[in-house]
């Protein structure tokens, strides 16, 4: 490691920040970075015409990355960096746009990725005057970056973690805080890794008021810096171009809101697909095996409503309130549950027990990784075990000397030492689908690194794959090394299309193509030229949404997406937008992304499904006789390709819009 | 002709019950006897015989159809289901 930071050594700041154009209105017109080896950090103006191209959040992430990042740079590598980005809508009034996304290399894709949470830290970081927050370089020991945005400049630190380091997120986030509280002051809001992440799993989350930057690895590239928490604090102003229109937006944006749009996930949450996917035989079980199981009533939001709920929460600035809370039999709290975790954690790993279910939930937001990779690796091993493929007791070990750097095992430098000290397996002698013992000694087991299995957990099931050889390859449920969300690609056409082609790998969020799939846009199980076509406007107007920042729940409540969308911006920014100039910023970003992996050495053959999913028919319920062909899903990616102007083989031109924006800014490699 | 509608997520919590069976030869007209037959329904789910824009509609679970004259057969499943599939 380079130079270390200097621990408790006020970092340098340089500013005031000069701009060419007028700063649009909701945007500060800077960004933050901070260099944890040296412990500098500047002040760095943000063009307009580069906010109107790339928005905020995903998008303006994207551009920060390529700006800051030279290509070939490794994930966990001190030279790799984490952008925060913010937006332009976050201090407003407008509902749900309280969010930032956090962009990066994924240590588990070796591609981009970008994971979104929302609340106050958001809003802090705004209101230091930021509208993102670069983070490069590494400390030489656990360290937490506390930035103090009350001043006419950002005051930047970084301290020892002292304690800190070790504990759970949400335990680091209350002893940071109190760390630094002090009377007649304002508080900050702090993000954090959790264990996992400082054991550098390579599916580690961030963590913040129990919400997490879920996907992809970030709390991995965090935890490879030794950067535990990063706290804000700030209350700068960032007015909008517009504020009677702004108000007048948020108040019928917040009244449309609470309409039936939204209705599903106030009253049940995002469980509520479990039973409804069950029926449609599109809900994967048993590491995508089958497609229905035979504990989806015991698991489903129904039966959780009834027997354990406990409370609804929403994110800071949502109407909505999506987040609900249950409790387990005989124990103390609530765990908060998604499908998501409820299909990865349940139906996918073949556990029926809800209170096992939310257990396992518990220990991964303990531990800080993301339930869907930890679900989909924990049924892969389950089933390779099953196979007689992988022997718990004596698994392959993940270390590859033959493997790039980068791509060998992540454990940190001391982690050796910490094993010895303990000596202890979470393991049970037997490992099986549907035992509850099973997936909570794996949990644990892969969020410390135990030897042995847990050392290969924490790898996910791609590199998995790779070391215990053979068939393994052909089930591992992943897509660019990204584990598989909780929809039957067989039978689920679009969004097979979507997991094939996503710049983060197997994703839904990023894609949204199920709203094709379960619409009359598309036949779900005959995927098609006009399922790709409609899966392009779903991943336009995801990526939207994710770059404006607004939650994608809204999405059911505009009437006219892009013309609706494009008033509440221009009433924020001064902007004289139009929907079609959104629609094209949009499609922009989608392709910038997709250059940015192009840059980082994609293939066109990345863009596929593992070869379960081809060929072979479903045989339960209503998807009976689903069947993937190889040919299908190549009729469609040209299709997507074709769409979205790219090459034949998903190559983006250099000429094209978002190529363009991001090739002149990115350095080359080794700067 | 009898036609089975099962309901999940917010339309069975507003119904209060899993399975309705009514009568209807075609979408429309099955549509307008839930509507009848469960008044919770009538509104926010189901407007004079026409699915809210919030809901969706499979047939047999294997696609989605809206159309009002879509002719249905005898012990047809209609699967009632919320739009916004996400999560």
């Amino acid at each position: 490691m380079a130079e270390a930071a200097s621990a408790g050594k006020p970092a340098s700041t340089s500013g005031p920040v000069p701009g060419d154009e007028p700063t649009p209105g909701g945007y500060h017109g800077r960004y933050l970075r901070v260099d944890l080896t040296t412990g500098s950090s500047r002040l760095i103006p943000l063009e307009a015409t580069i906010l109107r191209r790339f928005i905020g959040g995903s998008g303006l992430g994207t551009w920060l990355l390529a700006r800051e990042q030279p290509a070939g740079t490794q994930p966990l590598a001190p030279a790799a960096c984490v952008v925060f980005a913010f937006s332009p809508l976050v201090g407003t009034p407008l509902t749900t746009s309280a969010k930032f996304a956090v962009v990066s290399l994924s240590p588990l894709t070796q591609r981009l990725n970008d994971a979104l949470s929302s609340s106050y830290f958001a809003l802090a970081a705004k209101g230091a005057g930021l509208d993102a927050l670069v983070i490069t370089g590494a400390c030489d020991h656990p360290s937490v970056l506390i930035i103090d945005g009350e001043g006419d400049q950002p005051a930047v630190r970084v301290e020892p973690a002292g304690p800190l380091w070790g504990l759970t997120a949400a335990a680091a986030e209350s002893g940071l805080k109190e760390r630094l509280r002090r009377p007649d002051s304002p508080g900050y809001h702090t993000a954090a890794i959790g264990p996992a992440g400082e054991r550098r799993v390579r599916f580690a989350t961030l963590s913040h008021d129990g919400r997490h930057a879920g996907r992809g690895g970030t709390g991995a590239v965090l935890g490879a810096k030794f950067l535990k928490a990063v706290a804000v604090r700030g209350s700068r102003q960032a007015p909008p171009a517009h504020p009677a229109r702004v108000h007048a937006a948020a108040k019928d944006l917040s009244r449309r809101s609470f309409g039936p749009a939204t209705e599903k996930y106030r009253e049940l949450g995002t469980a509520a697909n479990l039973l409804v996917f069950n029926r449609l035989a599109v809900l994967p079980t048993r590491n995508f095996q089958e497609s229905t199981f035979e504990d989806a009533a015991a698991l489903s939001a129904e039966n959780l409503a009834a027997t354990r709920h406990k409370t609804r929460r929403s994110c800071a600035a949502c109407t909505i309130g999506c987040e609900h809370v249950y409790g387990m039999k005989g124990k103390k709290g609530g765990v908060r549950l998604e499908y998501e975790s409820l299909f990865a954690l349940g139906s996918l790993c073949g556990v029926g027990d809800p209170d096992a279910v939310l257990e396992a939930v518990r220990l991964c937001d303990e531990m800080g990784m993301d339930t869907i990779s930890a679900g989909g690796t924990i049924a892969f091993a389950l089933e390779c075990i099953q196979r007689g493929l992988l022997d718990p007791a004596a698994p392959p070990s993940p270390l590859d000397p033959a493997a790039p750097p980068g791509q060998q095992m992540a454990s940190p430098p001391e982690e050796p030492a910490r094993r010895a000290a303990t000596g202890k397996t979470s393991l049970p002698a037997d490992l099986r689908f549907g035992d509850a013992a099973s997936l909570h000694g794996m949990l644990r087991a892969m969020g410390r690194r135990e030897p042995g299995l847990g050392q290969l957990l924490a790898e996910g099931s791609r590199r998995m794959a790779a070391v215990i050889g053979g068939e393994a390859t052909s089930f591992a449920p992943h897509v660019k090394g990204l584990e598989i969300p909780g929809y039957e690609p067989r039978a689920l056409q679009a969004m097979a299309l979507g997991f094939a082609v996503g710049t983060r790998g197997a994703d839904h969020n990023r894609s949204s193509a199920y709203e094709v799939d379960f619409s009359e846009e598309g036949d779900r199980l005959h995927g098609d030229a006009t399922t790709a076509i409609a899966a392009v406007a779903t991943e336009d107007r995801a990526v939207l949404m994710d770059s404006l920042i607004l939650c994608k729940f809204l999405r059911g409540v505009f009437t006219d997406f892009y013309g609706e969308n494009a008033e509440l911006l221009a009433a924020v920014t001064g902007w004289d937008l139009t929907a079609e100039e959104l629609r094209r910023t949009a499609g922009r970003i989608v392709t910038a992304r997709r250059w940015f992996n192009q840059q980082e050495g994609w293939t066109p053959g990345e863009d596929t499904l593992p070869d379960r999913f081809f060929d072979t028919p479903l045989t339960q319920g209503a998807s009976r006789g689903a069947v993937l062909t190889r040919l299908q899903l190549a009729a469609m990616k040209s299709s997507y390709y074709q769409a979205r102007g790219w090459t034949l083989d998903g190559h983006v031109p250099d000429n094209v819009q978002g190529a363009e924006d991001l090739s002149w800014t990115r350095p080359a490699p080794g700067l | 002709m009898s036609v089975v509608f099962e309901l999940y997520g917010p339309a069975r919590r507003r119904a209060g019950q899993a399975e309705i069976t009514v009568d209807g030869r075609t979408v429309g007209e099955a549509l307008r006897h839930l509507e009848a037959a469960c008044p919770p329904l009538a509104g926010p789910v189901i407007q004079n015989g026409h699915l809210s824009c919030h809901y969706r509609l499979s047939l047999n679970g294997r696609r989605f159809v809206s159309d009002p004259g879509h002719p249905l057969a005898a012990a047809d499943r209609l699967i009632l289901l919320s739009a916004e599939a996400g999560g």
